[in-house]
């Protein structure tokens, strides 16, 4: 059985611990916040955009054959690009983990079929847990370490990395895993193709006029400049879903802590009284014991 | 007075407008284009310069952008920016450009 000065030192240890598990939460907790807002704000961009690429689509009619390989894909889907977007820090409940065993899954059961796969991790999370069963096929990792808040241009950077790949011809499919932002406790792992594109559904009869498009330079330039920023802009947004997610979380998983180191505190607190109350009790049945024998 | 119109201009970090416009001049990569409504259906590509609108009660606002997109339709302008800032917030290197 532990001693009482023991007992003390566990429950001011886990006092300290539950300070900052409490402090965790509640800076996670104004960084939800503004994360939410950040990627609130870029919806109508992404909005707008599914929208121009609905017009494009409905333009071509479905006759794909003269679009760009990014539009269209290359023709074959015997080479695989995962990316995989997680956090850069850990202690965040089971974002990290929930993400990258998507990844893992797709990864396997694309090499089972037998096709190429290569994996892109953006945040060195991800990366630590792929890492020892698909050190072979990663890419070096995106570092978003000093990025605070994710801006347009850490998008552009990963996607310019992803354009030259897919200009070089390394891989047919790009697939982006990141956890969908639903609220602070529930964050849903997602996998979304982003080349070629899954084109949004074109509401009903939106504007048919829309399909008489001019083109200024021309068609085939606007389309080589707009497919490009439609990849960046859907890395853009899985990042900021993910900020957003990260943090809800870490908030909850740090609101669990901190119950739990409550709780812990409780408990440690019951048998350190039920042991002094003990102490005094032995204390004073010695003194009675010796006053007796006088 | 002419009819008004549609326009927003977005850029990836926020909506900078959304509202009722009676003429935008946009940078077109082929040359300022005026907007008005009833315009034919056009898609072009920006080059870095000013998006100049005058709202529909008056207003008139102007903003910097590089990079995007405009999609014009009869009833709408859609400019998609890549990056975009209001005049008072230019630098002078935007300026240059």
């Amino acid at each position: 059985m532990a001693s009482l000065k023991d007992l003390r030192n566990r429950i001011a240890s886990v006092k300290a611990t539950q300070k900052i598990t409490k402090a965790m939460q509640m800076v996670a907790a104004a960084k939800l916040r503004r994360a939410q807002m950040a990627a609130e704000a870029a919806r109508p961009y992404s909005q707008r955009m599914d929208g121009v690429m609905a017009n494009i689509a409905a333009a071509l009619g479905g006759d794909t054959s003269g679009a760009p390989k990014l539009l269209a894909g290359t023709g074959s889907d015997q080479n695989h690009l995962l990316v995989v977007a997680t956090a850069e820090r850990g202690l965040c409940g089971g974002f990290n983990s929930s993400i990258a065993r998507l990844g893992r899954e797709k990864a396997r059961e694309l090499m089972a079929a037998g096709k190429n796969v290569k994996i892109l991790c953006v945040g060195k999370k991800g990366a630590d847990v792929l890492r020892s069963e698909f050190n072979d096929i990663m890419l070096p990792i995106v570092d978003f370490r000093e990025v605070k808040n994710i801006g347009y241009s850490n998008a552009e950077e990963v996607s310019k990395q992803v354009m030259d790949m897919f200009d070089a011809g390394d891989f047919d499919v790009a697939t982006l895993f990141y956890s969908e932002f639903q609220s602070v406790i529930s964050q849903i792992p997602t996998a979304q193709q982003i080349i070629p594109p899954s084109i949004p559904e074109v509401e009903a009869g939106a504007d048919s006029a829309s399909s008489f498009y001019e083109y200024e330079p021309d068609e085939n330039e606007i389309l080589a400049d707009f497919l490009p920023s439609n990849v960046t802009v859907q890395i853009f947004r899985a990042l900021l879903e993910n900020a957003a997610s990260e943090q809800g979380a870490r908030m909850s998983a740090m609101d669990n802590a901190t119950r739990n180191a409550g709780e812990m505190i409780d408990k440690l607190t019951q048998t350190f009284n039920r042991q002094r109350q003990a102490q005094i009790t032995t204390e004073l049945i010695e003194i009675i014991a010796g006053a007796e024998a006088l | 007075m002419a009819d008004g119109f549609k326009f927003e201009l977005v850029s990836p970090e926020k909506l900078l407008v959304s509202g009722d416009a009676e003429i935008v001049s946009v940078p077109g990569s082929e040359g300022d284009m005026g907007v008005m409504a009833n315009h034919a259906p056009v898609m072009t590509s920006l080059r870095p310069g000013m998006v100049i609108a005058k709202m529909s009660d008056g207003e008139e606002q102007s903003f910097f952008v590089r990079g995007g997109f405009a999609d014009i339709t009869p009833t709408t302008l859609t400019v998609l920016a890549e990056f975009a800032v209001t005049e008072a917030n230019m630098t002078d290197e935007m300026r240059a450009e």
